[in-house]
């Protein structure tokens, strides 16, 4: 499924962003996980989407899993503080880490809620199994369709720190 | 609703912090709601999640006073504990909690306030997470996702060391641990502060409190065992928490020098070098006012009582650069401190932590 390009990029224009939070169509979701997963060839790259972001609030640390070391099925790749709560972050491949984006986040803690989909990535995993992750994931407008409900569930509406 | 109470009463300090980690681990999609309540017997200090043991805490004076030092699975600052609390923590499953932060907080924080009130305790839930009465926190709170739970932690405060809360800490100055004291003193109470004599029982007030968090979270609260599994997973937590590699955990972020006292109350340092020398600057900001300062370092003002009148004149004032500007330019004025302009006071007064 991965391979695939999302379709919505050949169907433009698509809103991607609902009530302020964006859902860039480049990407693959992991609903539970509140993540996007960008495929680099054999790799993965992971950070939070703008309603992980936002729902956390204001980060103030943030641990991550260093290169060279494998995280389990399920398992937790960092864990993420906010002024109001601390949890993981687990990732939907099971696979070894490549690298971090933990220097960015040493200089500037706030990266994630300025720009949770460029600068402010956490990890890239390899993959034992790129084409299974063991969490579906979503692309295209099936990922906007979630994140739409999910934010009127949620009753929410995102924020940036530039914003 | 049914949740099951698991009253631990009197343990030790590591294990009164291995209970709601390991019961929090233990959970599985269909294992009960779980409020626990333990008291430690021994102080301790416990330490955020994230923070840096080394930096946070004086761990020679830790050791020296035989106070162990461990690391929890949830947010927030060093704190030193004691017999003095009653801690609670409400495990419940992540999908059987509140979708935002706010409302998990203004959910499990209601049966706690409920009780102080019901003791004679005028508390409020201050978003997010505090709970004050008349501007003051009484004890502190959290939350974390542990394994497949949501876990609120608090503690029903009836005393606290103020003295040995500012002594554990690691700090930049003397002044500054004066600072965070009396900034402390100020800003934290707890119920035999508030109460004195006519204080309830502890065993009363934990009596009460079970019965709040019944009827806020509308259900029967059941007092229960722990299951074999759970204490399987306590023993297990309590392991990895006296371990060394969990204590110093490798790759944190470094914090800056700052305290936070409580929600809008923080207590920061800044050093900067002048040309004319060293300037230190102990900062408590309230909701972004500057409610007390100390500036020090080696620097020369003449006539001397300057210094204090700057002091005075800063308090008040709003934690701005261009407040703060406006304000010591106009104090120095009249004033001779040579190789320190308004610029390098400001950059004391200003200086943020690194993170946060």
């Amino acid at each position: 499924m991965r391979r695939v390009s999302p379709v919505w990029i050949e169907r433009p224009p698509l809103m991607e962003s609902y009530r302020g939070c964006h859902v860039p169509p480049d990407r693959w979701y992991d609903l539970d996980g509140d993540l996007w997963v960008k495929f680099e060839g054999d790799l993965v790259r992971l950070g939070m989407t703008d309603v992980a972001q936002t729902r956390m609030g204001r980060m103030v640390s943030i641990l991550i899993k260093k290169p060279g070391r494998r995280v389990k099925t399920g398992g937790s790749v960092a864990t993420v503080e906010s002024a109001k709560w601390v949890g993981p972050i687990h990732t939907p491949f099971a696979g070894e880490v490549v690298e971090t984006n933990m220097a960015t986040f040493s200089e500037d803690i706030l990266i994630a809620n300025r720009d949770p989909y460029e600068a402010g990535w956490i990890t890239v995993i390899r993959p034992d199994d790129p084409d299974s992750p063991h969490r579906p994931l979503l692309g295209g407008e099936e990922a906007l369709d979630a994140y739409m409900a999910r934010i009127d569930e949620l009753d929410i509406s995102c924020f940036r720190c530039e914003d | 609703m049914t949740i099951r109470l698991l009253d631990f009463e009197k343990v030790d300090s590591l294990r009164s912090l291995a209970i709601f980690h390991g019961v929090a681990y233990a959970m599985k999609p269909d294992d009960p709601d779980t409020i626990t309540l333990t008291r430690p017997l021994d102080p301790f200090v416990s330490i955020g999640h994230h923070q840096d043991a080394r930096t946070e805490v004086d761990l020679e004076f830790c050791d020296e006073a035989g106070v162990p030092v461990y690391r929890r699975e949830v947010g927030g600052g060093a704190v030193y504990l004691d017999e003095g609390q009653t801690f609670w923590h409400t495990i419940f499953h992540k999908d059987r909690v509140p979708k935002t932060l706010g409302e998990v907080y203004t959910r499990f924080l209601a049966g706690p306030v409920l009780a102080l009130n019901r003791i004679g305790i005028p508390a409020v839930h201050r978003p997010v997470n505090d709970i004050q009465v008349e501007g003051r926190k009484v004890g502190g709170t959290g939350a974390a996702t542990i394994g497949h739970s949501m876990v609120v932690a608090g503690s029903l405060m009836f005393d606290f060391n103020y003295e040995l809360m500012s002594r554990v800490l690691r700090v930049p100055s003397e002044k500054f641990r004066d600072k965070v004291y009396s900034t402390m003193r100020e800003y934290l109470t707890t119920i035999n502060r508030e109460l004195g004599d006519s204080a309830p029982e502890r065993s009363e007030a934990e009596r009460i409190l079970i019965e709040c968090f019944a009827e806020t979270l509308d259900a029967e609260v059941v007092r229960d065992e722990p299951r074999q599994d759970e204490l399987d997973a306590i023993e297990e937590q309590e392991e990895r928490i006296a371990s060394e590699d969990w204590l110093h955990l490798d790759g944190l972020i470094p914090s800056g020098d700052s305290v936070k006292i409580a929600e809008g109350v923080n207590v920061s340092e800044g050093v900067h070098k002048a040309p004319g020398g060293l300037v230190r600057a102990t900062v408590a900001v309230t909701d972004g006012v500057i409610e007390g300062i100390v500036l020090s370092g080696d620097f020369f003002v003449e006539p001397a009582e300057a210094r204090q009148a700057l002091q005075d004149a800063l308090v008040g004032v709003e934690h701005d650069d261009d407040a703060v500007l406006r304000v010591v330019k106009r104090q120095l004025s009249d004033v001779d401190a040579p190789g320190v302009d308004a610029t390098d006071i400001v950059a004391a007064v200003m200086a943020r932590p690194q993170s946060g």
